[in-house]
């Protein structure tokens, strides 16, 4: 059920796509980005759902996970370099 | 210039931060402290503004992809069941953790079908109310929580909320309610549920058409389902504790109980619409319909901000294909890219509350200031066109986007100091609607008709005013206007870092070489202290000032006064002081990143001033050369305009923007309440949106005392000649002269006809206007337009350019503004 529903919502992301190649281009960028995110180390991962996914403050997220704030920061700060370099792997 | 006044930031030579400060600073978490240290060392290190951006850019990114798009990431089931349970906790939520354990016994983790819940927020969403969830348990076979969130058109799903609200009262009553006792019975249930959804959701295209009047039904029936509900939600509320999704019991709340709010999407939406409100609303769902009218109050209790929780809300990602295609359409615009900024900047706004309709019956006068300033909209195109990123909603004031416009309204005739048009037309965003135009013209006056001028520029030269895009180009600015001076004018220039002073006491415009050489030996450094240097300003301005003549202080600053007077209450009183003198102000703002607009909106506003962006030099250019008269001559102040609605034609309306400029009926005709002026040749356009008498139904939202007005109380009788009438409205204007302290009244009637006077263009003028306030509420994310439509927005835009470049270099930005709005 889950995989297909994400089957078809890829379908129809790519369908709004004017150029195809655009579109599979884009359906690997976002392929890449989502294994990427999964691949996190746990408490990176963790930090990016609660703050990107769930839209959680980093207070809340230090409550929830019993971390101080400045480390929910520097997880959620490195995550996301993590996440960037996947995205532009030539930069 | 934007460090604090312990921390001078040019004392130190570096001051190192912490890397993830920017990312925290990106996401707009730090504290304000923290922030300033932040844009102290990003003022010494403008490289990192570009490491800000692109962290900003991934998180979107990131953002979209786990909104958005269906996810299956996985987490470490020991921890995700923790902070499951964490988040349960955090709910500190007694009945939600009790169920949570009692579903536990019972041995939830059988339940395999994911569930669907859709949240309807019936008769009072405002515009978008929808979520589904898809998850499944953390020990199946898939082990994955996937969420996928659609926003569905609240219109027509409040009519399934009925239905459905229905259905499960029968249910609960014939003994299958979902209680918290029989937790046994849930997976069947929620099962059933999924598949009830999916027909629902099928038949929604038929009320759609049908134009039902769900509201109505649904209010009779809420008492009555009330115990129902209740239960039901608290059972709902206990599965999703129990799967991880958070309960959301607290209808009348913004939706968002819990830190965890369901993806905080507007969402979790108390499964399925049923959050047990009180009777007057009932069943609002606690979901996107309170977040709107929360919003406030949820920022204030969770340091969360609305627009963060809109992001990824897309019904165009339908992925079960269960939504009709006229739903998708319908879907208003979410602005998904631009949430991530809504706190990236340094910038500061205020955040402007959206403001609803009014009932005529209620408040038959609407009363505002005009406002011709455009900084908004130089910020807009500074933000689209230069930065890339769309600006946050709370830097919108529609009315600024407007007025940055050339219209070919017709100037007074005589001595009046304006004239005004009015023409009624077709809502394009809720076709029942009708849009009202109200116009003002001031009388034109060449540039080498206008008075001498007394002109004094005081210039922020502190630290931060380096940059490219600032004192650089205020010296632009300044060389533009010199070479506009004739013999009779005068100009001063007062500099102000960390000490004030004077660099050009006041010259007259023969001696344009001294101007010209003292402008060019600006410089840079210090800190702020603003407060003394508009004292000084102003002492000049008095010391010369020209009787009848142009007397005027033009301050050119980023806004960041940070020693000496700081406060903004501070300056405004200032300023307010400063402004009995009959003296005028010209804020012309600079720079983007730590620009506060809020500030210099309220010091010109107070000021007897108006207030300009320059983000370029062809913007210098246009306020220096194009308005000059207009940015110097002030022909009228304190204008204010007063609008009487007749109730027999009119039963609710709305004023587009204008939202920090409104005011009480009875200041209208107290001449000692300030109110704006207005330059020659300046136009104002206000538009409200007007609801015709017999078509309150089709006002998205709710006004809360309709429902019971309507029901409960008699019509209101019309007088006779609010009924025999054919006129929408009058149009009172009062203002008065630049040196008077008594105001004058004029009047226009706006009747059936369409406008008061025909001139050629006036149909792209109307249209350009609609166009402008489409687009400014499509950036707003506004909740009140139920059909707002880029394409057509475009397609009248691209119609009615005219060809005016600035309309046309708009065509542009909203083009732009669009592809990086996602849409």
């Amino acid at each position: 059920m889950a995989k297909q529903s994400h089957e078809l919502a890829t379908t129809l992301t790519a369908s709004r796509e004017a150029d195809p190649h655009e579109a599979i281009v884009d359906r690997e960028q976002k392929e890449t980005l989502q294994e990427k995110i999964g691949n996190l180390p746990s408490l990176e991962k963790e930090v990016v759902l609660l703050r990107l996914g769930q839209g959680l403050s980093y207070q809340q997220i230090a409550d929830v996970m019993d971390l101080s704030v400045s480390h929910v920061g520097v997880l959620l700060h490195q995550a996301l370099g993590r996440l960037r370099l996947a995205m532009n792997p030539s930069k | 210039m934007s460090s604090n006044n312990n921390a001078p930031i040019n004392d130190n030579n570096d001051n190192p931060i912490e890397g993830w400060y920017l990312t925290a600073y990106a996401l707009g978490e730090l504290d304000q402290e923290s922030q300033d240290k932040v844009e102290a060392w990003l003022a010494k290190h403008p490289e990192g503004l570009r490491e800000i951006e692109a962290i900003r850019q991934t998180a979107s990114k990131v953002q979209q992809e786990l909104a958005i798009s269906a996810q299956s990431i996985q987490l470490d089931p020991t921890r995700t069941e923790r902070v499951r349970e964490s988040i349960a906790i955090a709910s500190q939520n007694a009945d939600a953790r009790k169920d949570l354990e009692e579903i536990k016994r019972s041995g939830h983790k059988k339940v395999r079908q994911r569930r669907f819940l859709m949240a309807m927020t019936a008769g009072l969403a405002a515009g978008l109310a929808g979520t589904a969830f898809w998850l499944s348990t953390p020990n199946s076979s898939e082990e994955f929580s996937l969420i996928q969130i659609e926003p569905l058109n609240a219109r027509a799903l409040e009519t399934t909320a009925t239905e459905w609200t229905e259905e499960n009262s029968a249910r609960a009553q014939s003994g299958l309610a979902l209680t918290p006792k029989s937790p046994s019975s849930l997976p069947e249930i929620l099962a059933r549920d999924y598949e009830e959804s999916k027909t629902l959701s099928a038949g929604v295209d038929d009320y759609l058409v049908k134009d039902s009047k769900p509201q109505e039904s649904f209010g009779k029936k809420a008492d009555s389902l009330q115990d129902n509900v209740g239960r039901l939600s608290r059972s709902v509320a206990a599965a999703d504790a129990a799967q991880g999704l958070p309960s959301f019991q607290t209808p009348a709340g913004p939706g968002f109980g819990l830190p965890g709010g369901g993806g905080g999407l507007g969402g979790a939406m108390g499964g399925r619409g049923l959050g047990a409100g009180g009777p007057s609303q009932a069943l609002s769902g606690g979901g996107s319909a309170a977040t709107v009218r929360n919003e406030d109050r949820f920022r204030r209790e969770t340091g969360t901000d609305k627009t963060e929780l809109e992001a990824g809300l897309d019904l165009k990602q339908d992925s079960l294909g269960i939504f009709p295609e006229e739903l998708k359409q319908n879907v208003p615009s979410l602005n998904k890219s631009s949430k991530a900024n809504e706190r990236v900047s340094g910038d500061r706004f205020d955040s402007i509350p959206e403001t609803p309709f009014v009932s005529v019956h209620k408040e038959p006068l609407s009363t505002f200031s005009i406002d011709v300033d455009t900084a908004s909209y130089s910020k807009l195109r500074q933000y689209v066109l230069e930065n890339n990123v769309v600006p946050p909603p709370s830097a919108i004031r529609i009315e600024e986007w407007l007025n940055y416009f050339d219209y070919q309204y017709p100037g007074p005739q005589g001595n009046d100091p304006f004239a005004a048009h009015m023409k009624l037309g077709d809502c394009p965003w809720n076709t029942k609607h009708k849009i009202v135009r109200v116009a003002l013209q001031a009388k034109k006056v060449a540039s080498q008709d206008r008075p001498k001028s007394n002109l004094v520029f005081l210039i922020d030269v502190s630290g931060s005013m380096g940059d490219a895009n600032k004192l650089p180009l205020i010296k632009r600015t300044l060389n533009v206007l010199t070479a506009q001076l004739r013999e009779q004018d005068k100009v001063a220039i007062v500099v102000y870092a960390g000490a004030s002073g004077c660099v050009l006491p006041s010259t007259s415009g023969a001696h344009k070489d001294q101007i010209l050489a003292s402008i060019n030996e600006l410089q840079s450094g210090g800190s702020t202290n603003g407060g003394s240097g508009i004292e000084l300003a102003y002492k000049i301005a008095k010391e010369n000032f020209i009787p009848g003549g142009v007397n005027r202080v033009l301050l050119c600053t980023d806004g960041d006064f940070n020693v000496g007077v700081t406060g903004t209450d501070a300056l405004v009183s200032m300023m307010q002081e400063q402004a009995k003198s009959n003296i005028f102000l010209t804020c012309l703002g600079y720079g983007i990143g730590n620009y506060n607009d809020s500030m210099m909106e309220q010091i010109s506003d107070k000021g007897n001033g108006t207030y300009a962006m320059v983000d370029s030099e062809s913007e210098a250019r246009r306020v220096m050369t194009e308005q000059l008269s207009g940015t110097l001559m002030t022909v009228a102040k304190d204008v204010k305009i007063q609008i009487e609605f007749n109730p027999a034609k009119v039963h609710s309306y709305r004023l587009i923007g204008y939202e920090n400029r409104r005011l009480a009926a009875a200041d209208f005709n107290n001449d000692k309440k300030d109110a704006g002026e207005i330059g020659a040749g300046h136009r104002v356009t206000a538009l409200y949106e007007v609801v015709p008498v017999g078509q309150a139904d089709s006002i998205p939202g709710a006004i809360d005392e309709l429902r019971f007005s309507q029901a409960g109380k008699p019509e209101t009788k019309l007088t006779e000649v609010e009924s025999a009438s054919q006129e929408w409205l009058l149009l009172k204007i009062r203002s008065k002269q630049p040196e008077s302290s008594e105001s004058t009244k004029q009047e226009f009637v706006l009747g059936d006809v369409a406008s008061t006077l025909d001139y050629e263009g006036q149909q792209s003028d109307f249209d350009w206007a609609l166009s402008i306030a489409e687009f400014g509420l499509l950036m707003r994310r506004s909740e009140l337009a139920p059909s707002l439509s880029w394409e057509k927005m475009l397609a009248r835009a691209m119609d009615s350019t005219a060809s005016d470049p600035y309309r046309q270099e708009c065509i542009t930005i909203m083009q732009r503004a669009r592809s990086l709005s996602g849409q």
